[in-house]
């Protein structure tokens, strides 16, 4: 195979994990970084460094994980480059307050600002066990913890929103 | 059972809900206890709000400049030399280049871009074709395989290997396995809908897509393998929507 035949070959592999995996990119950024804004830029910054090392990926099924690992890892960076503050969920910007008027629905309003203002801590296994269909033990292996500390986190995640929602009167 | 010991397993069992709602332990102690029992739809309930309400819409795709990468190194995986001759990996890409053909049985020839993406993908695993003794291992395959798409053991054929790959923008099983005249490969396509079945051959391969339910398989072999044998065995092993 010559160079040019190996360099449509990876482009045309690139385009479809971007097809398949982009929407999970961009939300896993968003929810971390709770800014629609600065998850555009993460996520333009996981393709370019996942385009660069995309001959590393040798397991297509550990495609989506390894993609979700580079944005996380781009987040960091984002943060640490600009030095910026993690939100102040007392005064958002307005590229914060967009992901909180995500759909004019009254109930799952409730619910997601209680997400928004979950901590780092919690919030993020709850998305990679109910958005990315991640088992405790791959969040374990993503956040680089044990998978107990992670069950804590989701317990008690849950049990936050449940208090929360319920004394909302959100959760029917 | 004292009311501390009953206290205790319900607190137990509710930790595990909270932590994983789809968690099917605890099936005695469910049965039994209502108060568990509204925890869990309660539990279930909330993961299906959370799930709505992180699904946050999605700004349309904006690549950026990629930029050349240098691929000379790129190590293009080895043509391995077969005791039979290199016969599969070769023939896919001559059945690629020149010799793809249609047969429909009753269908008009509306999906060759999808034969012609599974011709494609199994040319770049060569690796696949081996004939060995070796099965993968049950693990393997349920982690390459999901419930919702098949329940698949030994019994079509020796299952020598499995990865989950990418075909037509989908994430689906790649499997082969050991076959009368040599290596088969079967790829479950869940997602990929077709009216009626679809035979193709090649200088040294045939092959078959059949439609099953709401998605396809697709059976590739030497020419010479009775593929009717397998197909059977492949389908009866599906569990999606039939």
């Amino acid at each position: 195979m010559n160079s040019t035949s190996a360099g449509r070959d990876r482009r045309r592999k690139f385009d479809e994990l971007v097809g398949v995996f982009h929407q999970d990119m961009y939300r896993y950024a968003a929810w971390l970084c709770r800014d629609k804004a600065i998850a555009e830029d993460v996520v333009q910054e996981a393709l370019l460094r996942a385009w660069k090392s995309l001959d590393a990926l040798r397991d297509d099924g550990a495609a989506k994980q390894w993609l979700l690992t580079i944005v996380r890892r781009e987040n960091a960076r984002y943060f640490e480059r600009r030095r910026l503050e993690t939100v102040d969920v007392d005064n958002l910007t307005p590229s914060q307050e967009a992901i909180l008027a995500e759909a004019p629905d009254e109930q799952l309003d409730e619910l997601r600002e209680a997400i928004y203002r979950l901590d780092d801590d919690y919030r993020e296994p709850l998305v990679l066990q109910v958005l990315m269909g991640f088992s405790t033990n791959e969040i374990a292996e993503q956040m680089e913890l044990k998978q107990g500390a992670v069950l804590t986190r989701l317990h008690r995640a849950r049990l936050k929103l449940k208090e929360l929602v319920q004394s909302e009167g959100a959760l029917q | 059972m004292t009311t501390t010991d009953t206290m205790n397993i319900c607190e137990e069992y509710r930790e595990a809900i909270a932590a994983e709602p789809s968690f099917d332990g605890g099936a005695a102690h469910l049965s039994a206890c209502a108060s568990c029992q509204s925890f869990r739809e309660e539990m279930l309930a909330l993961d299906e709000q959370i799930g709505r309400a992180l699904a946050l819409s999605v700004p349309e795709l904006d690549l950026p400049e990629l930029g050349d990468v240098d691929t000379s190194n790129v190590t293009t995986l080895p043509q391995r030399r077969f005791g039979t001759p290199a016969w599969l990996a070769a023939a896919a890409t001559v059945t690629l280049v020149a010799f793809i053909g249609f047969q429909m049985f009753g269908g008009s020839l509306s999906n060759d871009t999808l034969a012609e993406q599974i011709i494609a993908h199994i040319d770049h695993e060569p690796y696949s074709f081996r004939e060995t003794t070796n099965a993968v291992s049950d693990e393997r395959l349920a982690r390459v395989i999901p419930a919702t798409v098949a329940s698949m053991d030994h019994s079509a054929g020796l299952i020598t290997y499995a990865q989950s790959c990418i075909i037509n923008g989908h994430q689906v099983p790649h499997l082969v396995i050991q076959g009368e005249r040599g290596p088969v490969t079967i790829l479950l396509l869940p997602e990929e809908k077709i009216s009626a079945a679809q035979t193709f051959f090649g200088e040294s391969v045939n092959g078959i897509i059949l439609p099953v339910g709401d998605g396809s398989i697709a059976i590739i072999g030497d020419e010479g393998e009775s593929l009717e044998r397998i197909e059977e065995r492949v389908k009866n092993s599906v569990t999606w929507d039939i």
